[in-house]
């Protein structure tokens, strides 16, 4: 290839290059950093990463799908294959991806409702993925609690309490005024006191907990404690379970209830109360939202419409936004057009479930639609269908119809991140 | 009408709403810097000329998006000399949719290459150790295949 003979010598100027670099492809991208240092440090740097995660071909309608892998059979590279990745762009390719052997572990084939998606990184329990770069990081286990007798000295522990564990919860999110992806970590220490109750049965309850909040800059490879200015609800002090979260405009919402306690009968579905736990990541600061009245204590699906806090439960054919104005926190309700079908019961089957999975922050809402033959033997045929809030139609997504056995999510506007993780 | 010298002394007359294309031309009219002529020590006349051209079909065909997609696509076929003059020129005058345009095609033009290509084209050089780099290209491996 001939050289480029340039008459005047002037070097190309660094916006030229983010120029150019921005409208190339994630690959040939990544590929350049080793072409010179200097390119490399273009490639890397956070106003490059910025650009391209804000291209506008970029907010389309990129779908991830994640599929959960049931049959025993399937396997890669003669390992159990437990979760599978497509990516459906908006030109409608279809396209297998590559997903790091972590992710393979059986650790992370449940809970499906943990699994999340914010500005182009792949976040579940304690790992972190790029899917435009393929990297994954994992976070370290957290224990700000490292000197223990300080703690029990502090915190007057009584006499019997005879173990302790620290557990750690993630969640990610994106700093919007410095535009950086963050971890915040809820950390907890609990005391426990094991005892035999007469009907022999060991009951293991939580004497006294301690609380530490953290927060991970991505990149900065460091931990941050936070120390609030405002009071933190009780609700963090209390051991509970995040049933699902998500990241919107800076915030972290998170649907947490009450652990059901081990040996104990789960509790009756009206007890079930669910409470938003939000943090916000710029100000670092907690909040308890109620849920809207109506949507009956339990959340089922949360996401981000328009840039608020969207939430969904199955059997409703509502969705509840949250607004937030000067008069505070406000729910307001939407009815959705569902197509009667998915609600009348065939003959041939035993039942149908129609269950929201994915919503776009465009307006398109994502429902899987699970039919069980009677034949308990026969696998469930699953197809996805999107709903467009504006127009109130329903289509087929193609490639994911009638789909055997599926268990999964699905992430609409998956954004391609040159991101780096460390 | 404004007039527009270029770095080598070229003239130049084009009408003031197809110049304002230019933030910075529009910028220095309104600033009132533009009695008599505008100097552009920055650009040279071959380089100018083309731009005005663009920039003149992008005005008086303003609305005919099938014309201008089959002009914007001929108006890029040049040698790649010419068309980082372009790149240069549109970055400094500020013209939006020449430096789109520009870049894209640049862009289009290395996506498929090879790192040693790229680096012969723009007359890089390596200055990664060896060691640096098989660790960069061993990082990003898929991104070589």
């Amino acid at each position: 290839m001939k050289p480029i003979k340039r008459k005047n010598t002037v070097p190309i100027p660094k916006d030229i290059f983010l120029e150019i670099f921005v409208k190339l492809p994630p690959k040939p991208l990544l590929r350049f950093k080793c072409v010179s240092k200097h390119w490399c440090s273009i490639i890397e740097d956070s106003e490059l990463v910025d650009a391209f995660r804000n291209r506008p071909c970029n907010r389309g309608t990129n779908l991830l799908v994640r599929r959960k892998c049931t049959q025993e059979e399937e396997t890669i590279e003669g390992r159990r294959k437990f979760n599978d990745f497509f990516l459906l762009d908006s030109e409608g390719k279809f396209a297998h991806l590559e997903v790091p052997i972590i992710l393979q572990e059986k650790f992370f084939s449940n809970d499906d409702g943990e699994w999340q998606h914010v500005e182009g990184l792949v976040h579940r329990k304690n790992i972190i993925w790029n899917p435009t770069t393929r990297k994954v990081v994992h976070l370290p286990p957290r224990n700000p609690f490292w000197d223990v007798s300080k703690v029990i000295e502090n915190m007057g522990i009584v006499a019997g309490c005879d173990n302790w564990s620290v557990s750690s919860k993630y969640f990610l999110g994106f700093d919007v005024s410095i535009k950086k992806h963050k971890v915040l970590c809820i950390c907890r220490m609990d005391f426990r006191m094991n005892t035999i109750s007469d009907d022999y049965i060991e009951n293991s309850d939580i004497h006294k907990s301690q609380v530490s909040i953290e927060v991970l800059t991505l990149g900065a490879n460091c931990w941050k404690k936070t120390t609030s200015d405002y009071p933190l609800p009780k609700e963090l002090f209390e051991d509970f379970h995040v049933k699902t979260y998500c990241s919107i405009n800076g915030v972290i919402y998170m649907i947490i209830c009450p652990p059901c306690k081990r040996f104990q009968l789960p509790r009756r579905r009206s007890d079930q109360n669910d409470t938003i736990l939000a943090y916000d990541i710029t100000h670092e600061k907690f909040q308890l939202l109620p849920l809207p009245r109506g949507i009956g204590g339990m959340v089922h699906f949360v996401g981000d419409l328009r840039g608020r806090l969207t939430l969904m439960q199955q059997k409703h054919k509502q969705i509840w936004i949250l607004e937030e104005d000067y008069g505070g926190p406000r729910w307001t309700v939407v009815d959705l057009l569902l197509p009667e079908l998915w609600y009348t019961r065939e003959i041939s089957l035993r039942e149908k479930i129609v269950k929201p999975i994915g919503l776009n922050p465009s307006g398109e809402i994502f429902f899987e639609v699970k039919e069980f033959s009677l034949n308990i033997k026969e696998s469930s045929l699953s197809t996805i269908y999107v709903y467009n809030m504006e127009s109130k139609d329903t289509r087929k997504v193609r490639f994911l119809t009638r789909m055997k056995n599926f268990f999964g999510s699905i992430f609409p506007n998956l954004v391609a991140t040159i991101q780096p993780l460390k | 009408m404004i007039v527009l010298n270029s770095s080598d002394g070229a003239t130049f007359e084009v009408e003031e709403s197809v110049a304002v294309q230019s933030q910075t031309i529009k910028h220095m009219i309104e600033d009132n810097c533009a009695d008599t002529s505008i100097p552009l020590p920055n650009v040279n006349g071959v380089t100018l000329a083309r731009v005005l051209e663009y920039i003149k079909k992008h005005a008086e065909a303003k609305d005919d998006e099938e014309g201008l997609k089959s002009f914007d696509a001929e108006f890029v076929k040049v040698d790649q000399a010419s068309l980082f003059e372009i790149i240069l020129a549109a970055n400094y005058l500020d013209i939006k949719g020449l430096l789109d345009l520009t870049c894209q095609t640049v862009a289009d033009q290395i996506k498929d290459l090879t790192v040693e290509e790229v680096r012969a084209i723009f007359n890089i050089m390596n200055d990664f150790t060896p060691e640096e780099e098989a660790k960069l290209r061993n990082d990003h491996a898929w991104a070589f295949e």
